[in-house]
């Protein structure tokens, strides 16, 4: 009698231990990769988000309930070259088995689309929003400014300001070829002269370019690159160049700045500021930023839509224990996931993403470079 | 009907009016909270997306309205356009679908959403044609451009935000009028729950008071009756009987009351009766104190008198008043109390009857301080938890001077009895002298005149002689027994040593009568040694002497610690001692048997008795004819 007691405890007890183990499986921890320029180029497209999505990341695990996941992000540098994207991609998959991957670079992010369709990971670009990027796989998101409508703004305001002749100079990566060339089509459009010339990577000397456009009485030079375009703007002022400098999103280098010896105080460009998008939030997460890392982003733009992407995707994740089937791929939840915001109130405005993986809702404005580091809204 | 159940009855009515409440709250905070439900996830959503869309509507007709009027639109102006023909329009949408599936088919918003959704598409599709429009400075300039762009606003746009707005506003006012109705039926429900708690609240708290005055009416008036009937059994009158009409609690606790009543006298009576002879015995119980021969006086344990009879009074002249209070030392003169330990040795006795006085020179005084020699006895007693010394105490005035000449008299006896012992140890000494030479000339008339002695004469001296030598012996006898104790000496007997020389002695006689002497380890013990040998030596003698011609001597000796003295026993299997003979076998010269059937003088065991007395201790018999003698003697283990 009583050795049939126990039979019924031990059983009764396998039958709870199994229905405790057969439970749904929570997911602890999810990964996330970031693939950026944190040295050699274009910094402020690298170092800044980072440490924005850092921040809204530490955000989040401090915040967090404890059916949400926690969630890691694993930085590589890809110095803004294609070539280091597939590499450091692998690294953090292999070291990190990352399951989401923020990258910068558009032309990185062409790279890495095999791969990521092979792993079944979720890719955010969150500082550019292109019509190339709009026609990768499923797996992509932009969830930034479009590149298109961000530049073409600077067409549009050589147009208003009459200028008839116009060389576009553009660093030979998607975003700035991209860019260039919404710039010339509006401009063609609208029957202004234009010349566009691709630089090579690492050209220092434009003094030929410049020499034959002032034969040619270009009235507005447009600079659409990096850091090394500095020496452009210096060796054009140089020449006696004295018409309109135009710039991109990227002004806001030091290292830009120092390379133009000042020559780039006057340029106008397309940019974004607290102003551009919903004002108080904003500026609390500068305030945070700075309190976190010790000062303000030097360029605002690119943290302020790394760190609006990287909340957006935290958003969905949180939901991953009450939301997901265990039987579904995370990757293929977390899409179509992504797929349904139609409303994410974010620092740099109220965002949507739409069917093709592309946010909308991130607008540019016109600023003129006023002094080192420092730009002023254009009043029209 | 009991108390009880009128309780139970009442609390059940106000338990079932608080049910009825609790079910009838319950379907109203259904029903309340259903209304809130809808107010909450219907009303309020659809009126909240209206209003946003129609805010959103009307800033789009403003925005496209500016920007075809105004030439141009700043560019913070386009974003805001921009943001809403790309994010804010589609998003309502969105939400608007998916609201109007929240709700039934017949509903007004279900009806009118694709409506709405199709207005905003062509809205959506409107303002992205005029952004395409009017993009640089050079489109604003161009006539054909702005006349298209306007057109595209005031017929267009205008006639479909004014479609968005009228649908809107219709939908508004079905849902501000479906708010209003749910709030409505939300706050009549409220009102409901609010009426229904204030009526059962009500209801229950005059049923309650209804209930509780009953209750207590049914209590209290009872209570008073049983009260009044209490205050007068308190004030003596044990014939206060009450009446309580009725079959509740109080009725029967009416008729116990009655019984307690009467319980109540009947122990009252009793009590009175007991304390009648409670008073009786303390009067019996006083007078024998009082009329007791000796001083009664009861102290506690710090010697402090509480009682005292009258013969205390006169012992020790003083008043009853003057004593009560005072410690016993009082009665105690002075140069005793400074003995200290003895005072304290006499009241440290405790649970035991202790007598002092006696030999002891014990003495009260008196108020005139006079000493009295006294007796006391003490008894020490716990009255009342508390301990208690009842002191008895005889005046032994008297007494001490009839000791004084008793001792008087038992010196002059015992100077009397030292003469008479000096005098027939000289009369038996000088009696020999004159025996002696009676028996020699015998001798000598028997051996030379033996031939001219006829047969009588022969005959004659020869009872002479026999004659004579009896009376030698008796002469011996009563030498050796006024000798007894006259120059023995004191000091340590081991009876064992002694026991083996008497049978020494006794050997001949001993093997002859094939007697046997059995004795244990004996003691070392107090005494006259000489004495004692011939104690034990006559009586062994006499138990082998007194035998029976069937049975041979069989003689035990043995002995008794009896912490003051030794009590040694003598028995033999004799002949025993007829029961009327026992007290005469120790008188000197006694005989119980003829010289010609048990020879001696009959003087052993006055010398028995003699060397007892001599010791300080006794000697018995315990004997049954023909079966056997014992012979018992006690021996002091400290001899003065």
């Amino acid at each position: 009698m009583k050795l049939n007691k126990i039979k019924i405890f031990a059983l009764l007890l396998s039958i709870l231990s199994i229905t405790i183990g057969c439970g749904k499986k929570e997911t602890k921890e999810i990964n996330i990769g970031y693939i950026g320029p944190l040295s050699t180029r274009a910094v402020d497209l690298g170092v800044a988000p980072s440490q924005a999505m850092m921040l809204a990341i530490e955000e989040y695990n401090t915040t967090k309930t404890e059916t949400q996941p926690k969630i890691n992000l694993f930085i590589e540098d890809d110095k803004w070259e294609q070539d280091a994207a597939i590499p450091a991609y692998e690294k953090l998959r292999k070291e990190h088995d990352i399951d989401v991957l923020f990258i910068s670079n558009t032309d990185g992010t062409v790279a890495i689309q095999e791969k990521i369709m092979e792993d079944g990971v979720i890719v955010v670009n969150p500082l550019n929003n292109d019509k190339l990027l709009s026609s990768l796989n499923k797996n992509t998101f932009k969830i930034a400014k479009s590149t298109e409508e961000a530049n073409r703004i600077v067409g549009v305001r050589i147009i208003e300001l009459d200028l008839k002749k116009v060389l576009i100079l553009h660093y030979p990566n998607d975003f700035m070829t991209i860019a260039a060339n919404s710039v010339q089509e509006i401009l063609s459009e609208n029957d202004v002269e234009n010349k566009v010339i691709s630089v090579t990577k690492d050209q220092t000397d434009f003094s030929e370019i410049l020499e034959s456009a002032q034969a040619e009485n270009t009235d507005a030079y447009v600079f659409f690159g990096y850091k090394d375009f500095g020496f452009a703007m210096k060796q054009a002022r140089a020449l006696g160049i004295e018409a309109n400098f135009f710039g991109s999103t990227t002004l806001l280098d030091t290292q830009f700045y120092e390379n133009s010896e000042g020559e780039m105080v006057g340029t106008e460009c397309t940019f974004f500021t607290p102003l551009d998008g919903n004002y108080i939030i904003a500026n609390d997460f500068l305030k945070n930023f700075s309190r976190r890392f010790g000062k303000e982003p030097f360029s605002i733009w690119p943290p302020m839509q790394a760190y609006d992407a990287m909340n957006i995707v935290i958003n969905e994740l949180k939901e991953v224990n009450e939301d997901k089937p265990e039987s579904k791929p995370l990757g293929d939840w977390l899409r179509n996931r992504l797929f349904k915001v139609r409303y994410y109130q974010g620092i740099c405005g109220n965002i949507s993403i739409k069917e093709d993986g592309s946010s909308r809702g991130i607008y540019f404005t016109l600023y003129k470079v006023a002094e080192e580091g420092k730009l002023i809204k254009i009043k029209r | 009907m009991k108390i009880r159940t009128k309780l139970i009855l009442g609390f059940g009515i106000i338990i079932s009016i608080l049910c009825a409440e609790i079910v009838l709250n319950q379907i109203i905070s259904d029903n309340a909270s259903n209304t809130y439900q809808k107010l909450k996830s219907q009303a309020l959503p659809a009126l909240d997306i209206l209003d946003k869309y129609k805010s959103i509507n009307n800033e789009l007709f403003l925005l496209t309205s500016n920007k075809a009027y105004n030439n141009d639109l700043p560019l913070k102006s386009q974003n805001r356009l921009n943001g809403i023909l790309d994010v804010e329009l589609p998003y309502l949408k969105s939400e608007l679908f998916l609201l109007s599936e929240m709700f039934e088919e017949n509903e007004e918003i279900v009806r009118k959403a694709p409506e709405i959704i199709d207005i905003t598409n062509k809205l959506i599709a409107l303002g992205t044609r005029l952004n395409e429009l009017l993009i640089t400075k050079d489109d604003y300039q161009d006539p054909q451009t702005m006349k298209l762009a306007i057109a595209l606003v005031e017929e267009d746009i205008t006639t479909f935000n004014e479609q968005l707005n009228t649908s809107l506003l219709l939908l508004k006012i079905n849902y501000g009028n479906l708010l209003e109705s749910y709030q409505e039926e939300f706050a009549q429900d409220l009102k409901s729950l609010s009426n229904i708690i204030l009526i059962t609240g009500l209801l229950g708290i005059l049923f309650g008071i209804a209930v509780a005055y009953l209750v207590i009416q049914s209590i209290t008036k009872p209570i008073g009756i049983l009260n009044s009937a209490a205050l007068k059994i308190s004030s003596g009158d044990y014939n206060t009987g009450i009446n309580l009409r009725g079959r509740d609690e109080l009725a029967s606790l009416g008729d116990s009351f009655n019984l307690m009543t009467s319980s109540l006298k009947s122990n009252f009576e009793l009590i009175k009766r007991n304390n009648i002879e409670i008073k009786e015995q303390e009067e019996r119980f006083r007078k024998v104190i009082e009329s007791s021969p000796a001083a009664i006086i009861l102290m506690d344990g710090e010697k402090r008198i509480s009682l005292l009879n009258l013969q205390t009074e006169k012992l020790f002249g003083y008043s009853r008043e003057e004593l009560i209070g005072q410690t016993a030392e009082k009665l105690i003169p002075s140069r005793l109390l400074k003995r200290e330990s003895m005072i304290d040795d006499f009241f440290s006795f405790k649970n035991r009857i202790e007598t002092l006085g006696i030999d002891q020179n014990f003495y009260g005084i008196t108020k005139d301080h006079k000493e009295v020699p006294i007796e006391i006895r003490l008894n020490f007693i716990e009255i009342n938890n508390q301990d208690m010394i009842l002191a008895s105490i005889i005046d032994i005035t008297e007494r001490k001077q009839q000791e004084a000449e008793i001792r008087k008299y038992v010196d002059q006896l015992k100077s009397k009895n030292k003469e008479l012992e000096q005098f027939s140890y000289i009369t038996s000494h000088d009696l020999q002298e004159p025996l002696r030479t009676v028996l020699s000339f015998i001798d000598i008339i028997q051996d030379d005149y033996k031939d001219k002695l006829d047969d009588n004469l022969k005959i004659y001296l020869n009872f002479i002689s026999e004659a004579s030598a009896r009376m030698s012996n008796l002469i011996k006898s009563l030498l050796d027994y006024s000798r007894i104790g006259y120059k023995g000496v004191l000091g340590a007997v081991d009876c064992n040593v002694l026991l083996d020389s008497v049978t020494a002695d006794l050997n001949y006689k001993i093997e002859q009568s094939q007697a046997q002497i059995y004795y244990q380890e004996l003691p070392v013990i107090q005494g006259y040694s000489l004495e004692l040998r011939l104690l034990f030596q006559n009586l062994i003698t006499n138990g082998i002497k007194f035998q029976k011609k069937t049975e041979l001597p069989k003689i035990t000796i043995s002995y008794q610690d009896q912490r003051t003295h030794w009590q040694f026993n003598v028995a033999d299997n004799g002949i025993g001692i007829k029961e009327e003979f026992q007290n005469k076998i120790f008188v000197i010269f006694q005989r119980l048997h003829n010289r010609e059937e048990y020879e001696g003088t009959g003087i052993g065991l006055s010398h028995c008795q003699k060397i007892i007395e001599l010791h300080g201790g006794k000697i018995w018999v315990n004997s049954e004819d023909n079966v056997g003698s014992t012979f018992h003697f006690t021996i002091p283990k400290h001899i003065n």
